[in-house]
Formats: C-alpha cells, structure tokens, sequence
C-alpha cells in the first residue's frame, strides 16, 4: 500500500518535471516537450471539435434559439411574459429568445472567456468589459451587418456614438441608445422638501465649481439638514457620489478617464490641456476632495460603516440620503419637473430637485456606456442583429419585456401616473440592457404619464435629444486603450485602489496622511507605468488622425 | 576465485529474482478484490486530480480561449506570470499574513481538537456525546456568507451586539489589530469540531485491552490519557499535520474566503487580513488574466509540495513509523 502511494506522487513530481521542462524551453518547442503535452493536445482539440458542433446545430430547425444574457436579479414572472414576447418574435423573425439574468456579472467575462455558449449579452465599458472583449476577438464585428440588416437601429442615432464603439475602425456592439440620452451634464440632487425647510437656495449652486459648491452645500444645506433629520445620510461617500469611482463624475473636475473607467484605472485628461495624460490621485483635486469628505465624516455627515458597506440601494430606497450626484439633465433650473431622489418610486416620499454644474459634452465612453454584443462563435449573428433591429422598431414587444403586460404588471391610476403592480413582472430597472428606448417617432417606448407631467417628459427627452445632437464631443473620441503591455502594472494598482481607495473617498482616515502612504503604493505598483503607456498611446492615435 | 564467485550470485540473484516475481504475482491476485474497493476512488482523483494537470501551462502562457491552452503564445519572458506578485508591495505582508494564521492554526487547532476529542470519549451519555458532537460540527458546515454576517451583527459599529449590549466603542472594521486575534478565533471555531471528530474515531479505535490493563495497575485517568491515549494519537496528529504543511502557504489553509468575506472584504484590514490568495482574487478578478492567477496558485503549490517531502523525510530520520512514504 505504502509502496502505491508513493508510486502515485513519484507520477506526480514526473509530471510536474516534464510541464516544468516545456516551460524552459519558450523558442525551440522541441520533441521532448511536445511528447509530453501530445495527450493534453488531443483532449484539447476534441473539446473545441465539439463546442463547434453543438452551435453549429441551431441552425437547422425552424425556430432558432437566441440565448441573450444580462446583468440584473431574477425577474418576477419572467415565463409568462416571455411567453407572450416570443410569439411576436417566432412571427417576425422565427426566432425564439431566451433572456438569462445574471445577478453577478462576473459569470458573464467567465463564459465569454471559457467558451461557453451563448448568443448576445449586455456590455459596456463599465460592465462586461466591451474594449477588452472586443479586442480578444469575442464579440462579433457587425460594422458592415448593421446599415444592412439593422437599418433603424443604425441610422437612429447620432453618429458620433457609433465612433466611440470603433474598436480598431470596426463596430463590435449594438447602442441600447436612451431618451435620458448619451451627452453629460452633471449635477447635483437635493431633496426638495427638506431644502425648503432649511431654506437653501439650491438654484444659487448652478454652474458652480465642484469645490465651491461642496462647500456652500455644507453650510447651508448639509450642516442644518443633519440637525434636524439625524437619522438622514448626508452623502453617499463609497459609491453613486463618489466623484473618484463613478467613472462620469470626472467632469466635476473639467476630466475625462483616457481609455478605461472601471475601479482602478489610472489616468485622466484635463479638457483645457487634452494631450496629457495625469495620475488623477497625484492631482491637488484629489486631496482636496478627501480633505472634505474627511470633514464630513468626522461631523457625521458621512456614515462611520460607510468603507464597508457598499450596497447602498437599501438606504437609497429608503429615501436616507440628503443630496447625491445627478447624472442626467436637463436640470430643474432650465426644465422643472417633479421626480424624486434614485432608487425612490414614490415621489412624494423622496421629492428632489436636481442642479447642473457643468457643461454639456459628449464624452468618449458614450457609445458603449449600454450596448449589445454578439458572440462571434454564435451560429446565429445574423439572427441576432435582426432580433436587435426587431426590439428596437417594435414598441410593443420591447415594452412587452421591459415593463411586461399593460393593465396587469403596470397601470395608470386616475391621475395619469404610471404605477407598477406590487409583485408583478419587473425587470429592476434595467430596461437600458434590452434596446434602445429612443424611437423617433416620439416617445411611446416607455410608458410615460398620461397627463401634464407625461407631456412635460416627452419634452424634456427632446431637448435631450437636441442635446445629443449638438453636443461638443470628448477629445477622446474614438480612443481605445490597449492594456497588453501593461497588465502586470494594472493588477496591482488596482488591488492598492482596492484597498485604500474607499476608506480615503469615505473620509474614514485621514487624507493628509493616507494619501502620500496610497501614492507611494500606487508608484510601486506601475502607476506611473501605466500613466506613461497611455500617454504613448494617446500620442500615436493623435499623431495618425 | 573472486570471478566465480561472482557469477555464482549473479545466477542466484536470478534464481531469487524468479521466485520473488511468482511470489508478487500471487500477492497480486490474492488482492485484486482490493485493488477493485480502490478502483473508485482512484479514478475520481485521475479525473479531479491529474487530468487537469496540463493547465499548469496556463502559468507560461498568455492565455487566450480561442486558441485554447496549447495554442496560446508562451510569455516572454517566460516567467512573466509570476512577476506580478514578486513585483507587488504587498508580497512580503501577504505570504507573513498567510503563514502567520496557518502557524497559529497549526498549533492551536490540533491541540483545541485533541483535547475536545479527549473529552468526548470521556462522556458517557450517549445522547449527550452526540448533541456535543453535532454542535462542535455545526459551524463547519456553515458558509462563510452567514458567519460574515453573524459576525457583522456582533462587531458593527453602533448597531452590532457588542457595541449596543456590552458598549464595547470600537469600529472592528476599521482597526486591523483586533483582527489578528479575531481571524485566528473565527477560523479555530469553524474548523476544529471537524478534526476533533477525526480524533474521536481515532480514539475509539484504539484496543480496549490497553485501557483494562491500566485500570488494573490502578491508574488515574489522566494517567490512561497521557500514557495511552495521546501516544496512540500521534500517526494522526502526523499525517493531519503534513496535510496542513502542504497547504500552509495558502490563506486559511486552502478555505480563504474567509478572510475576504468575514472581514467585509474591509481595505482598512487588509495590512492584517490579506493572505496570498485573497490578494490574488483581488488584483486579478476584475482582470481575467488566467496566466497570472495560474502563475500565483502555481507558486503556493510547489512550495506546499516541496515542505510536504522535506518534512515528511525529516519525520522518517527521527520516527520511521509516523512518516507517510
């Protein structure tokens, strides 16, 4: 027995030996090695033989079955209504569409790396990783498949969109364009009622600068405000407001990401000087922004937990927080309308108005901020775009599965509002992963109010839309960063942001001292690495265009 | 004379050779019913063990699923995986982090384990034996999500059992000191009901008679413990202990998530709290890059491996019995 057991390691350390000898051996891959991997090879093969086959398959029967995966909770009832979109989709385009939502979305990169199947997914820049997948080669190009078979949804939208999708002058992915539109003006969100209350002149905020604002905001609103509601949250420090985490919330500082914008990206540019690239954590913005935060921790403005808890929904629909960012506009200074703070349903709980500080710009993220990619091994892409082209010209079927059945899983009530039912069909939210809510002929998509508030909105979306079109756009447009040469840098700069990123944007330490401590880390780690290989790279695509 | 000699062992040699081969034969098939009992287990650890070997490419290689293990480019240089982690600030903490909760857990669990064991077999109820047997085991099977949040309701701030109950002011997650003794007690009482009930059928093996003979030299219980019990105990405590060496330069032994999730994956505690694997899932989760993370797992398990032998020929140098080859 005992003489098995070490026949069995001795195979172990013989193998381990031999993989270890292919290792050294990088230029000449020589027969001794090959000998050795040979049986890893034919499974290997086999494997791909297979996964080929079994996509290949779908195409011989009638129907044709789309698999499309999203990022979002289990849907309530998602059969029943399902059922009914897909007899509008078999008569249409003979095609029968499953949606998958995925509550992490981590699975998602993990099929697509793996390759598993599937047939079209969400992606974006800030979830699902567009740029990395579409230069892995994952995601189908549909540059020339789109004017073609997908003429409505192409020629919807503003072109400049379809440029900030060009990865290497090719287009990998289909815009979920939205009435709330692509260009951005940031602001900032107050609750009405209590502004009043402690009679704060929110509109006096307007086109302020951030620091400026920040400040007058704390006397003048937050400081009486935390008063009077104790059990109220000032700001949500770690995450919708964290103006360094919320990828658009650059434009506060006049900035804009170079490339990438997920949790430990390095890099902005500062549109008065939009050649160079800079550490955004190294800028006197920074330290200024953490001397504040850190104010308001210690007065208690900002939770004591707030560097741990990260899910804030529950106190957002709770109505707790006192101001946070807006990241649409118009605002209520140039279009007033009735609405609440986010995550809120019922306006009369939350009412808030909302107060835009910057300019309008489009940004160079705006094409994949909400988009639909294709698998490039699916059997179906053609299917695919035409699903796409159907979700987005029916309003029916597209109304049918972002908001289910009308009179049953939403409904008007006597005033014209629009209610969801209780324990009905609901999609949490995430309508902009399905199809384009914009549709030209006005704007049924969405079940709006049906009365002066519905009117009010339609009008709204169109000043949005005007917006879109004229919008000055990013200096970055058309940018895509390539992070190959530097991914060693990458991983560990994003586990030190990781790591000292929110107590530092909570106020939970204190900046002065914490941030030379994150600087110093950050420089080990290749920040400067990667600031500088941007910066190459920024140089290269604006010297070819 | 010398040269006949030879060649007269040399044929003998030969002769003994024969025999002893007819002599394994027989052995051999007087054993396949054996070798049939093994079959299971033996192909499970070919199809979970062995099989997936050849990943271990992975490490060398910038991956890429297209082109599939084999056919993705080799990093140049080819030790560019393993870069990542040498290069980092944090590799000294992370691997100090890890050894030092693995040591502790070295000590303290086997000890904690044994003498709970101990006392199991002391109790005579029946009933009672296995109601204490069951609750020791409970936190084993508990998921990490649930004692982080057992823990949460105990340590938070303001809110949690300890600051409202007992008015202990600290925030916990915040101060990266308290979770030197938090981690090590969290991990001890979520592991040991498990081995302590290794021990426990380690000591009910043990032969009955050398138990009456020492009653009937009249000797004390604590005498029967220390004179029998324990020395009978060491072949487990052994091989336990070598299995735990194999994996002492992973967090936790292997279970790491712990220290991602019972510390509310907190950036204030990771200086206490990041041990090699958490810092990996960390830095690579977000990046997809399999090469490095094979690369990092890689590393811990050739070190694991290489003190598994050391150790294990050190153990036969001084006790040829408790070693395992």
């Amino acid at each position: 027995m005992k003489r098995k057991v070490i026949s069995l390691l001795l195979t172990g350390v013989m193998t381990m030996s031999l993989l270890a000898g292919c290792g050294g051996s990088t230029e000449t891959t020589t027969s001794e090695s090959s000998a050795g991997t040979e049986a890893a090879e034919s499974t290997a093969a086999a494997e791909s033989t297979e996964s080929a086959e079994t996509t290949d398959s779908a195409d011989n029967g009638d129907v044709v079955e789309i698999d499309f995966y999203m990022s979002s909770t289990p849907f309530n009832d998602q059969e029943r209504v399902m059922e009914k979109a897909n007899a509008i989709i078999e008569e249409e385009i003979g095609a029968h569409l499953n949606i998958f939502p995925l509550a992490d979305y981590t699975t998602m990169q993990l099929m697509i790396d793996t390759g598993d199947e599937w047939d079209m997914c969400f992606t974006s820049n800030w979830l699902g990783d567009y740029y990395g997948n579409a230069q892995k080669g994952a995601f189908a190009d549909l540059t020339e498949l789109l004017p073609e078979l997908a003429p409505e949804t192409y020629n919807r939208i503003p072109a400049s969109l379809w440029e900030g999708m060009k990865v290497d002058g090719k287009i990998y992915g289909m815009v979920n364009y939205q009435i709330f539109g692509s260009s951005k003006r940031l602001g900032l969100r107050f609750r009405e009622d209590i502004a009043e209350e402690v009679g704060f002149d929110w509109q006096s905020v307007k086109g302020m600068d951030i620091f400026d604002a920040l400040n007058k905001i704390e006397t003048e609103y937050l400081a009486p405000a935390m008063e009077a509601h104790p059990d109220m949250i000032g700001w949500e420090a770690q995450a919708g407001s964290n103006l360094f985490t919320q990828a658009q919330a650059a434009q506060f500082f006049n900035s804009e990401y170079v490339g990438d914008s997920v949790v430990g990206s390095i890099g902005w540019i500062n549109y008065d000087d939009p050649t160079t690239v800079f550490n955004q954590y190294a800028s006197e913005d920074f330290m200024e922004y953490c001397k504040i935060m850190r104010r308001w921790y210690e007065n208690g403005y900002i939770p004591a937990d707030a560097a741990t808890v990260t899910d804030t929904s529950p106190d957002r629909q709770a109505g707790r927080y006192l101001f946070e960012v807006a990241l649409g506009w118009p605002d209520d200074i140039d279009f007033p309308l009735d609405k609440a703070m986010s995550m809120v349903t019922d306006i009369n709980a939350a009412p808030a108005v909302e107060v835009s500080l910057t300019d309008l710009v489009m940004p160079a993220a705006a094409g994949p901020t909400a988009a639909v990619a294709v698998n490039s091994n699916s059997a179906n892409i053609e299917k695919c775009v035409e699903l796409m082209e159907l979700l987005n010209t029916n309003d029916e079927l597209y109304k049918l599965i972002c908001y289910g059945e009308e009179g049953v899983d939403y409904s008007y009530d006597e005033e014209g509002n629009v209610v969801y039912t209780d324990g009905g069909y609901f999609i949490n939210y995430n309508d902009y992963q399905i199809a384009q809510s914009y549709d030209d002929e006005g704007f049924d998509r969405v079940p709006m109010a049906q009365n002066d508030r519905g009117k009010q909105s339609e009008e709204m979306y169109a000043v949005i839309y005007e917006g879109d079109q004229t919008a000055e756009a990013s200096p970055l447009s058309g940018f895509v960063f390539d992070p190959s040469n530097v991914q060693t840098e990458i991983a560990n700069v994003t586990a030190v942001v990781n790591e000292m990123l929110l107590p530092i944007t909570t106020g939970s330490v204190d900046p002065e001292e914490t941030i030379p401590e994150f600087l110093d880390r950050l420089e080990t780690a290749g920040a400067s690495k990667i600031v500088e290989e941007k910066q190459a790279q920024l140089d290269a695509w604006l010297a070819s265009k | 004379m010398s040269k006949a000699s030879k060649s007269n062992k040399t044929v003998l040699s030969a002769e003994e050779k024969q025999r002893k081969k007819r002599r394994t034969a027989i052995v051999i098939k007087r054993q396949i019913p054996f070798y049939i009992l093994m079959l299971p287990g033996l192909i499970c650890l070919a199809i979970f063990c062995y099989m997936p070997l050849p990943g271990i490419l992975v490490a060398f290689k910038n991956y890429n699923w297209r082109e599939g293990i084999l056919g993705s480019p080799w990093v140049d240089p080819i030790f560019k995986n393993f870069e990542f982690f040498f290069e980092s600030d944090v590799a000294f903490r992370t691997t100090f982090n890890t050894l030092f909760y693995n040591i502790i857990q070295m000590v303290l669990g086997p000890a904690l384990a044994i003498t709970v064991a101990i006392l199991l077999n002391e109790i005579r109820g029946k009933v009672s034996a296995s109601v204490y047997k069951g609750a020791i085991l409970l936190p084993t099977f508990l998921s990490w999500v649930i004692v982080q949040y057992i823990m949460y309701a105990l340590l938070n701030p303001g809110r949690g059992i300890f600051s409202s109950v007992f008015g202990i002011d600290a925030n916990f997650y915040m101060e990266p000191s308290y979770w030197r003794v938090i981690m090590p007690l969290v991990y001890l009482w979520k592991g040991f009901g498990y081995s302590s009930v290794l021990y426990v059928a380690a000591i009910s093996g043990i032969n009955t008679d050398y138990y009456e003979a020492a009653d009937l030299d009249g000797a004390s219980r604590w005498q029967k413990i220390k004179y029998i019990t324990l020395p009978m105990l060491k072949p487990t405590f052994m091989i336990l202990m070598l299995m735990s060496l194999g994996n002492i330069f992973r967090g936790g032994a292997g279970d790491w998530q712990g220290f991602v999730t019972a510390t509310n994956d907190s950036g204030m505690l990771y200086p206490a709290t990041d041990v090699i694997d958490s810092y990996v899932y960390r830095a690579l989760r977000t990046l997809n890059d399999y090469g490095m993370s094979a690369a990092a797992s890689l590393y811990q398990s050739i070190i694991g491996f290489v003190l598994v032998l050391v150790t294990d020929r050190v153990i036969h140098r001084i006790d040829p019995d408790s070693s395992m080859l």
